[in-house]
């Protein structure tokens, strides 16, 4: 006990990696971060139009332990409060060895890594900005590419003269999204009662950078396939289907009322039916996601430029109609990238400028959204980061992301500041 | 003259590090590895490698800052003093890594690697104390 008291003093007071807690071996580690924002035509993550609010509350804590023959055991916990949603996850936790630089494995809960930053998308304490650029990494879809559960294998293979590669292979699931998750909440707003998405099937990512032999020059790509999410809900009815909606419904033998068609998120030919007031399953959707990414890394200058490409198929899959499937039919196809540089000025101060455009659906080009970021962000203590950063915007697709009902076909200019502050221990 | 001035200028803009520090590595006297190659060294202060050829754990330590840590960590991982930092705090916060015990000065770096069986430090040539000084293949 009094060994544990001095080792954690001691610990106290050494650490500024992250100020981590060192009880008997066993590390605690945390950061709790605020977001003040203002945003001056539309409300967007939480602040409302036109108001200084306090938008975002994130807390992260983890343990970890390490045995002596090298294996390490911990979790990571992550709590939010983003526009009216509170939610604890277990963020990874498990098992891991390192066998070789190599070579590693980790059993349980982990981290998926997609892009530069989305395994990083919640540690400010890392970035000049206050969030990995949204217009790749969208806060609503954090509970389906935060981590997966299941096996994770990677490592770093040095090339000699060709450089190095790094690689990371996950398979595994995702946790059920219940109806009052942010994602369900911000994503499907087509329903009016919507009991969440359940994901019975393996998925899949795989992640490579190859550091190449020009010093800093890092290239890469990685992708996430996402199989068969069954979306479960009941709907509200109406008796007021006609035409092809019609058709199907007689077809299937499905002439009883109340019977509700679902717009927006199918097809012409797909099944857009589903029965009123049962809670059933409604659709079968695969997701994929592509990066791509290049990061030059000169002294305290880094370069930066990545796309992202969201690939969404639907089928119905309505055992209560005894529609069991049908075609896949396109759900959402997403593409974004950004250009960004930082600099580091001194180990305190850094600050970064950002270009990014967004595209809801690169089918058509009537949707686009361009941003321009600047960001400052400076440590005031060993435990206290502070950030700010202006957006100047032109278009408002990238609000669909936060907030249900905008109409999203203006394609005004606006303006939003972010002011956040994390404290680590 | 003017292009001595000139580079003198640029170098003193991009951070060159004046500092160039002779270190040794070292471990404690009783760890059975007497050599490291420096692709190892490197991968040890990096969190890639978390294991000796024993298979035992690696403590690692390193200081809290200065002109000689900033030296030792830029000779042999590449990086910066601020990108070794953000580099350790995206392992400790994905789950990949424990945090370096850091040290103040060479005193308690020292005394660290004598308390430790498997530890992993630097020091400046010729203050290693009692601490075996691996051999860097």
């Amino acid at each position: 006990m009094k060994k544990s008291a001095i080792t954690t003093a001691a610990a106290l007071s050494v650490s500024t990696f992250v100020n981590a807690i060192e009880l008997d071996d066993i590390y605690f580690s945390g950061t709790l971060s605020t977001t003040v924002s203002y945003s001056t035509d539309y409300a967007f993550y939480s602040e409302e139009a036109d108001s200084l609010d306090l938008s975002i509350v994130e807390f992260i804590y983890n343990g970890m332990y390490q045995f002596d023959n090298g294996v390490q055991v911990g979790a990571q916990l992550y709590a939010y409060t983003l526009d009216g949603v509170s939610d604890i996850a277990l963020d990874w936790g498990g098992v891991s060895y390192q066998y070789r630089p190599e070579f590693g494995v980790s059993l349980g809960r982990n981290k998926l890594y997609n892009g530069l930053h989305n395994h990083t998308q919640d540690l400010d304490v890392v970035r000049t900005f206050a969030s990995p650029s949204l217009v790749a990494y969208g806060r609503s879809l954090r509970p389906i590419t935060a981590s997966l559960d299941g096996i994770a294998i990677g490592g770093n293979i040095e090339l000699g003269a060709l450089g190095a590669f790094e690689y990371r292979l996950n398979a595994g699931f995702v946790d059920s999204i219940p109806a009052d998750s942010y994602m369900i909440l911000n994503s499907f707003n087509d329903f009016t009662t919507y009991n969440g998405l359940k994901n019975s099937n393996l998925n899949y990512a795989a992640w490579g950078a190859w550091s190449t032999p020009i010093d800093g020059l890092k290239i890469g790509a990685s992708f996430v396939y996402y199989p068969d999410f069954e979306v479960t809900g009941s709907l509200e009815y109406t008796n007021n289907l006609t035409g092809t909606d019609l058709a199907r419904a007689s077809d299937i033998g499905a002439s009883i009322a109340p019977i509700l068609p679902v717009p927006g998120l199918t097809g012409a030919e797909a099944w857009d039916l589903a029965l009123a007031g049962t809670e059933s399953s409604l659709y079968d959707n695969d997701y994929l996601m592509y990066y791509g990414f290049i990061e030059y890394v000169w002294n305290d200058l880094t370069l930066s430029a990545e796309f992202t490409r969201n690939e969404g198929y639907t089928r119905a899959f309505i055992p209560a109609l005894g529609a069991t499937s049908s075609d896949l039919a396109p759900l959402a196809r997403l593409h974004a990238h950004y250009l960004e540089a930082t600099y580091q000025f001194s180990d305190k101060l850094s600050a970064g400028i950002q270009y990014s455009e967004y595209d809801g659906n690169y089918q058509t080009d009537n949707n686009e959204t361009e941003g321009f970021t600047v960001a400052v962000s400076y440590w005031l203590t060993d435990f206290l980061l502070l950030k700010g950063e202006a957006h100047a915007m032109d278009g408002t697709t990238l609000i669909g992301q936060s907030v249900r009902g905008v109409d999203l076909s203006a394609n005004d200019s606006w303006e939003y500041f972010v002011f956040k502050s994390t404290l680590s221990f | 003259m003017k292009l001595k001035y000139i580079i003198s200028i640029i170098t003193l803009f991009l951070g060159a590090n004046a500092f160039s520090a002779e270190y040794s590595i070292i471990t404690h006297p009783s760890n059975a590895t007497n050599s490291i190659s420096a692709a190892d060294a490197k991968s040890i202060l990096v969190g890639a490698l978390n294991r000796w050829e024993t298979g035992s754990a690696v403590r690692l330590a390193v200081y809290k800052g200065g002109d000689f840590n900033e030296s030792v960590i830029k000779a042999i991982t590449g990086r910066s003093g601020s990108q070794f930092k953000r580099a350790w705090k995206k392992l400790i916060f994905t789950g990949k890594g424990i945090a370096p015990r850091e040290q103040g000065d060479v005193e308690s770096m020292v005394s660290f690697v004598m308390e430790n069986e498997n530890s992993f430090g630097y020091v400046p040539v010729g203050e290693e104390g009692g601490a075996k000084v691996l051999i860097v293949k």
